[in-house]
């Protein structure tokens, strides 16, 4: 009896995540018989296999001692006078007039630009960008018994990400920020929230591709633990 | 994971402080750095030591600049030293194939595993599958990696990447389905060498 794609994949799924023996599983579930979804099942624990090895092999690495301390020590010696040498300023190659001309020269050149291209309002990062951004923290809000859950409204343009921005509520100061996220939900983990004060703001930034680019912002939500 | 280690979000503060100039964080995100010359000679050991220690001291200088480079892509994803792992790794794999065109032998070197590897890989495991992570879409890659190189569950994941727990599984499936698909390509005898 042939298996619809759809079920087959949803087989494959359970088989591969829920159970302990899958193989085994396989052959009591509707796919038995089917050598070609074994083959793909085989192959998927494998894939999955050679992942764990490389993972453990990778966090070995991490955790273990150095391999070679002074080699270690240095590479970073190296990279630290290499940073030091980009950040120290440079000396300047033009002097008195000359650098007074140049300045005057862009000077003309910027306000000219300006003249011939005026440039367009630039949305304030607290108006929503028009239809399908407008964003509202939903929850916490008010008086809460947690804030295990954040959820906002706004809908994620392609390429955008949504960011949340935890606030101090007496001080301002910001407490925690969300990884970029695409969905209308964050759950911070629960050893971070715990630590939060009582009383926090809230906003959610919407982000776009490039570091730092703000598309939209929402207004501040307010919430309180509940004594 | 122990209580000092720290979240992907404090390291993505880290890194957009150091981002801003911030020197201690700037000092912090270097220290961060120590760990690839250890995973750089880690698996140089382990692929029988194709590259001296001079050659290796460079290849670790070239990974933690264009580490530094791209910090600003840094997403908060995943933990920063797994980030860092997937750049030293990288860069070993690229660094062998041109070795390997140098000396005009075929890719993947590393045949004979020194006798002192602890659990040694396949040799050709890092060089295949990191390049196949590359390939996939992003989305899929981060919960294959979250899953085996973090070792979070599905519910982690989940709350890492403000996904729910199902969500995260059928892209963990998905993307292991197109992974399959890339490691059969990539299986000797269908392999294309890139640098």
């Amino acid at each position: 009896v042939s298996v619809p794609a759809d079920r087959r994949d949803e087989i494959l799924q359970r088989l591969l995540l829920e159970e302990s023996s899958p193989l085994e599983a396989f052959d009591r579930s509707e796919l038995a018989g089917d050598a070609a979804a074994r083959a793909e099942l085989e192959e998927l624990l494998e894939s999955a296999r050679r992942l764990d090895s490389l993972g453990a092999d990778a966090r070995a690495a991490n955790a273990r001692g150095p391999v070679d301390p002074a080699a270690e020590e240095r590479v970073l010696t190296r990279f630290r006078e290499h940073l030091a040498s980009e950040t120290r300023p440079r000396r300047p190659r033009l002097h008195g007039g000359r650098l007074a001309a140049l300045i005057a020269a862009c000077l003309v050149l910027l306000l000219g630009v300006r003249f011939l291209f005026p440039p367009s309002a630039e949305p304030h990062p607290d108006t929503p960008l028009g239809p399908g951004t407008h964003l509202e923290i939903l929850a916490p809000v008010g008086d809460v018994d947690s804030f295990a859950e954040i959820t906002w409204s706004g809908e994620l343009p392609s390429r955008a990400r949504f960011v949340v921005r935890v606030y101090d509520g007496a001080s301002g100061a910001e407490l925690a920020a969300s990884p970029p996220l695409e969905e209308n939900r964050w759950l911070p983990a629960e050893e971070t929230w715990t630590k939060w004060p009582a009383d926090i703001r809230l906003r959610v930034e919407l982000l776009g591709e490039g570091p730092d680019e703000l598309l939209a912002r929402s207004s501040e939500a307010r919430a309180r633990l509940s004594p | 994971m122990a209580d000092s280690t720290p979240t992907p979000h404090e390291d993505l503060e880290l890194v957009r402080r150091a981002l801003g100039r911030d020197q201690r964080a700037v000092q912090a995100v270097v220290e961060r750095l120590r760990c690839v010359h250890r995973i750089l000679a880690l698996r140089n050991l382990r692929l029988g030591e194709p590259f001296g220690q001079g050659e290796l001291e460079d290849i670790a200088q070239e990974v933690m600049t264009a580490v530094w480079g791209k910090l600003a892509l840094y997403e908060g994803r995943s933990s920063l030293d797994g980030w860092i792992y997937r750049f030293a790794q990288l860069e070993l794999v690229y660094s062998l194939r041109r070795k390997d065109r140098r000396l005009e032998r075929p890719a993947g070197l590393g045949q004979g595993v020194s006798a002192s590897a602890e659990e040694p890989l396949e040799p050709d495991e890092a060089e295949t599958l990191l390049p196949a992570l590359e390939e996939l879409d992003p989305d899929q890659a981060d919960v294959l990696r979250l899953k085996h190189f973090e070792d979070l569950t599905f519910q982690e994941i989940g709350g890492r990447l403000g996904l729910s727990s199902n969500t995260a599984k059928t892209r963990y499936y998905r993307g292991l389905q197109r992974l399959r698909t890339i490691l059969r390509r990539l299986r000797p005898g269908s392999r294309k060498v890139k640098p």
